[in-house]
């Protein structure tokens, strides 16, 4: 904390200093400094020098404090008096103590503990939060944490392939050394994904230099804007697009990085007529031609060099052939002649990038870093959003990821690099069948691999359904709408009681319907708020939150923690923590939700449990460590996590003062590149697909469910979304574009943040290709309907622009929401969220989520400015 | 080598998380010989709760990844694993957790 450089002076100011903190608009904790004068916060900037954002904050961030002075806080605990659940019933809260509010959510997790202690529920994308309410949920003996609505639409197909590739559950280019980076459905670099502004500030950079920008995606979107070239794309192809960029690269080019190919992947495993690999009859290890010696040999028995990629072999009695040859000749499948037409990319165009990525990739080139010598491969194919949120996403994550993988751009300078797989603390491993794994420990994460047996679920997300997912959310709440599928699926228990902070499941997931039927099931929801949304409306007992400015949170950036993934520290940079600390008194009796989970556990008799897990899930070692038997405070507890991992001179004290912290030491080679430092292999051929998809067969057969496993296959392929097979009227596919300054449901309640979107003509107006706005006769300004083909119609204004593929509409952000403090933003625009059928049917039976591929029919409702 | 020799040493053995539950208790003292080592704890134990257990801190022979096990405060990992000696150790918490709370 230090005083203000221009205090303003005078005997009405007893107070003029800048704190310290981290930033909450969104999930990326910039680090910040607040100025307070008398008590009250004045303005935000960047803390200068500070990791992730180096002394930049977005629009968000600089508004923080409207959303803290928002006069339409709850401010006092509320109880639900109205016992009416259904859509738009009035709660009629009632204002109670907080003794009274505690008792009552006492109360009820005592009862449902001692029904079964699954039974209770958290969703929450409090990510700083994490270690404290998993803690909780984990002391409790409940395995039901969940992220909410981000699970619906966004990493789901991204996760698994991050682990696949890396061994960490995020994957980005590494913007410092690429020359080329082409971007699938993703404004990574545009104030968008886990280190916001870093990569913002480091990709403009490297478009100084010289980076080329290929960006592939239906719409103009701000990073499409900046690039060199924008490739307009039909939704839900890009998959498709990198199959056939991957067919000219291997097939026609002949562009493939062989060395890593035969090393670094299983392509050179032997793989028989049924699909699986030819196993060593002994150790049962996945055998490979040794082309020295004319034999087949267990794969780690065999030098890289000698290892056949190709070529058919009798080994076992049967007849195989490598990965690489399967892979090789799926790819011809996909000619840019018959993409084209897939894809609306023409052929001329599908061999010019691939052209391009090949060239730039420079196979065989070398770069010296600290000594040491690693490929150099610098060109990078990233995507997340927009290939996630389609059908078939995780074969769309892989195909785009395989690209990488043909020209050896995977962890390595230049090419597609992990998040988080590798720092002092753990590094990414040797698994099953020599393929690459996460650290054990590493955030107790769910990879595909070491593969994961499907059973009866224990979770209501029943992420045992899905061996290959990262999380399953979006089942959560359709079975909870719809009790009987979970029965059919043999969940074994309901829930009881819900908790939920920070993420507006209504607003933000799939059809609000469907999750306002979820909630309405749950016998008890508590709800911690700073305004009233579409979700806590169906809480029975509504709790005040404090604001990110009003908590100590502890560690917001920390980039050793296996704790969270909002760490995106970039290659070369030193290890760094800051901590979101207290800015100013809460207001009214608002609390850190967190404080309040802690004062239940003790009213539930579950402190020694609680004090047990947070020394579990933090890693608190030694001295820090919680003793079962006393009652920490908060504070005391954040003191003791900050010392474990930043030394006895770092803790809170420290912290308070300072904010920030960095060790001094920067991310090694060997933790930016781990590629070159360990042995585990990434799969080019998805052999354990197959696997997977016999276990959820015989699962579902033994329980008699029809379950669609025809995407658990080891060659990934296009296929169309179910959207694709609507008559033809429903002609407009409908993309969802992100907005840098509105991206949480909170951002919503901000009137500075709104009154941006006021001024921006693209963000409530759905957005006409304006070719096809002339030949259907439509006119800027023009009211429309939108109708989906389950009968539900939005009315929507026309904005007419040549950034949006033909075939499509565009609809930014998460508008059009029905609940807010904000009466400007309220109502405005169309609810993407509520376009998307959340049924079975639109489930995507791999990575457990809901298809948002969404096409609606567009017809004109009333004629405006004189047409 | 096994648990509950006569003459060998106690270890607390707490259950927290979903372990508990397949556990059905949320603490019990074991025996041990003086060569036990987490293994040799672990696999007696799921022989006496069954196969929940086991399959909550097995995967493949491997403790499993949703699991941590602490040997008086240590995480097992920095210890040899399910070789670590519990001779001369006091207290093993065995610690399920739910899917990770994470991603978007």
């Amino acid at each position: 904390m230090t005083t203000a450089p221009n205090v303003s002076g005078g005997k009405d100011v007893w107070e003029d200093v800048w704190v310290p903190t981290a930033c909450n608009m969104c999930y990326n904790n910039c680090s910040i400094q607040v100025r307070r004068v008398n008590g009250v916060a004045v303005k935000i900037e960047g803390l200068p020098g500070a990791q992730p954002n180096y002394g930049k904050t977005c629009a968000k961030g600089n508004a923080a404090f409207m959303n803290l002075y928002n006069p339409h806080r709850i401010l006092h605990p509320l109880r639900r008096t109205n016992p009416d659940k259904s859509p738009g019933a009035d709660p009629r809260w009632e204002r109670i103590s907080w003794d009274e509010a505690l008792e009552l959510a006492a109360s009820k997790l005592r009862a449902a503990r001692e029904k079964d202690p699954r039974s209770i529920a958290l969703a929450s994308f409090d990510s700083i939060a994490r270690p404290a309410y998993s803690a909780f949920m984990t002391a409790f003996g409940s395995p039901n944490v969940t992220v909410g609505s981000a699970n619906f639409f966004c990493g789901r197909g991204l996760h698994p392939i991050a682990f696949t590739l890396t061994g960490s559950n995020d994957i980005r280019p590494d913007i410092k050394h690429a020359e080329m980076i082409l971007m699938f459905g993703t404004s990574y670099g545009f104030v968008s994904q886990s280190n916001a502004m870093g990569d913002t500030a480091a990709l403009a950079d490297a478009r100084m230099r010289g980076l080329k920008l290929v960006v592939v995606d239906p719409v103009l979107t701000y990073a499409a804007s900046q690039a060199d070239e924008w490739i307009p794309i039909r939704p839900g192809t890009d998959h498709a697009l990198a199959l056939s960029m991957m067919h000219v690269l291997v097939n026609e080019l002949g562009i493939v990085d062989a060395e890593y190919i035969r090393a670094g992947t299983n392509a050179c495993y032997l793989v028989g007529p049924d699909g699986k690999y030819v196993r060593d009859a002994a150790s049962g290890k996945p055998l490979v031609w040794d082309a020295g010696a004319g034999r087949a040999a267990p794969y780690d028995g065999v030098r890289p060099g000698d290892a056949a990629l190709e070529g058919v072999f009798e080994v076992e009695g049967v007849r195989a052939t490598t990965g690489f040859v399967l892979f090789r000749e799926h790819l011809r499948s996909y000619l840019p002649e018959k993409v084209a037409e897939i894809t609306t990319v023409a052929a001329p165009t599908i061999r010019r990038l691939a052209a391009e990525f090949g060239a730039a990739a420079r196979v065989g080139a070398t770069i010296v870093l600290d000594g040491h010598t690693l490929p150099l491969r610098p060109a990078a194919a990233c995507f997340y959003r927009g290939v996630s949120g389609h059908r078939h996403a995780m074969h769309g994550a892989m195909a785009i990821a395989q690209l990488n993988m043909v020209v050896g751009a995977v962890d390595v300078p230049g090419g597609m690099i992990n998040g988080t797989s590798a720092n002092p603390l753990w590094s990414p491993q040797v698994g099953q069948d020599g393929l690459i794994v996460p650290a054990p420990d590493r955030g107790h994460a769910r990879p595909p691999l070491p593969q994961r047996p499907v059973c009866q679920p224990q979770t209501l997300e029943m992420v045992e359904l899905f061996p290959l997912a990262y999380f399953s959310g979006t089942m959560m709440w359709l079975q909870l709408a719809h009790p009987e599928l979970g029965e059919r699926l043999g969940m074994p228990y309901r829930p009881e009681v819900f908790i939920q902070c920070r993420t507006n499941l209504v607003a933000m997931g799939a059809d609000p319907s469907v999750m306002g039927a979820a909630l309405a099931n749950i016998p008890f929801q508590i709800s911690f708020g700073t305004f009233h949304d579409e979700t806590n409306q169906f809480a029975d007992l509504l709790l005040p939150d404090a604001h990110g400015l009003e908590r100590l949170a502890g560690f917001a950036y920390n980039t050793l923690t296996a704790n969270s993934y909002m760490n995106g520290a970039h290659p070369g940079e030193e290890w760094a923590f800051n901590v979101q600390q207290p800015v100013v008194a809460p207001a009214g009796e608002a609390r850190f939700w967190i404080e309040v989970l802690l004062d239940l556990a003790q009213r539930i008799g579950m402190t020694e449990e609680m004090n047990r897990s947070f020394n579990a899930v933090a890693g608190l070692t030694g001295e820090h460590r919680l003793g079962p038997a006393r009652t920490y405070s908060w504070p005391e507890m954040v003191d003791r996590y900050l010392r474990s991992v930043c030394g006895d001179d770092h803790g809170l004290d420290y912290f308070r003062e300072h904010g920030y912290h960095t060790t001094g030491t920067k991310r090694a080679v060997e933790h930016s590149y781990p590629r070159a430092f360990h042995q585990g292999r990434v799969p080019l051929y998805l052999e354990h697909f197959i696997t997977a998809g016999e276990n959820v067969r015989s699962y579902m057969e033994g329980r008699g469910v029809e379950w669609d496993t025809t995407d658990y296959v080891a060659l990934m392929e296009w296929k169309p979304c179910p959207a694709y097979e609507l008559p033809a009227e429903y002609d407009l596919f409908v993309v969802n574009q992100k907005l840098p300054f509105l991206n949480m449901s909170f951002t919503h309640e901000n009137a500075w943040l709104t009154e941006l979107a006021d001024r921006n003509a693209k963000v409530y107006p759905v957005g006409v290709n304006a070719d096809v706005a002339k030949r259907r006769g439509l006119a800027e300004g023009d009211a429309v309907v939108l109708e989906t083909p389950s009968g539900r119609r939005f009315d929507a204004v026309v904005r007419l622009t040549q950034g949006v593929h033909p075939e499509c509409l565009v609809v930014p952000g998460v508008v059009g929401r029905t609940i807010g403090s904000v009466a400007r933003a309220r109502g405005k625009g169309v609810h993407y969220n509520s376009l998307v059928d959340y049924t079975l049917g639109q489930m995507d039976t791999l990575t457990g989520a809901v298809d948002g591929c969404v096409k609606v029919k567009l017809t004109r409702a009333r004629a405006t400015h004189g047409h | 080598m096994g648990i509950e020799a006569a003459g060998g040493t106690g270890v607390r053995v707490c259950y927290l998380g979903l372990v508990r539950r397949a556990a059905g208790t949320s603490e019990e003292r074991v025996r041990l010989d003086e060569s036990a080592t987490l293994g040799t704890l672990l696999y007696r134990l799921a022989e006496r709760h069954g196969r929940a257990f086991r399959d909550h801190v097995f995967e493949g022979g491997e403790l499993s990844r949703g699991s941590s096990i602490l040997i008086d405060g240590h995480n097992c990992r920095s210890l040899g694993g399910l070789d670590a000696r519990l001779d001369g150790r006091s207290e093993v918490e065995v610690i399920v957790f739910g899917p990770p709370a994470n991603g978007g």
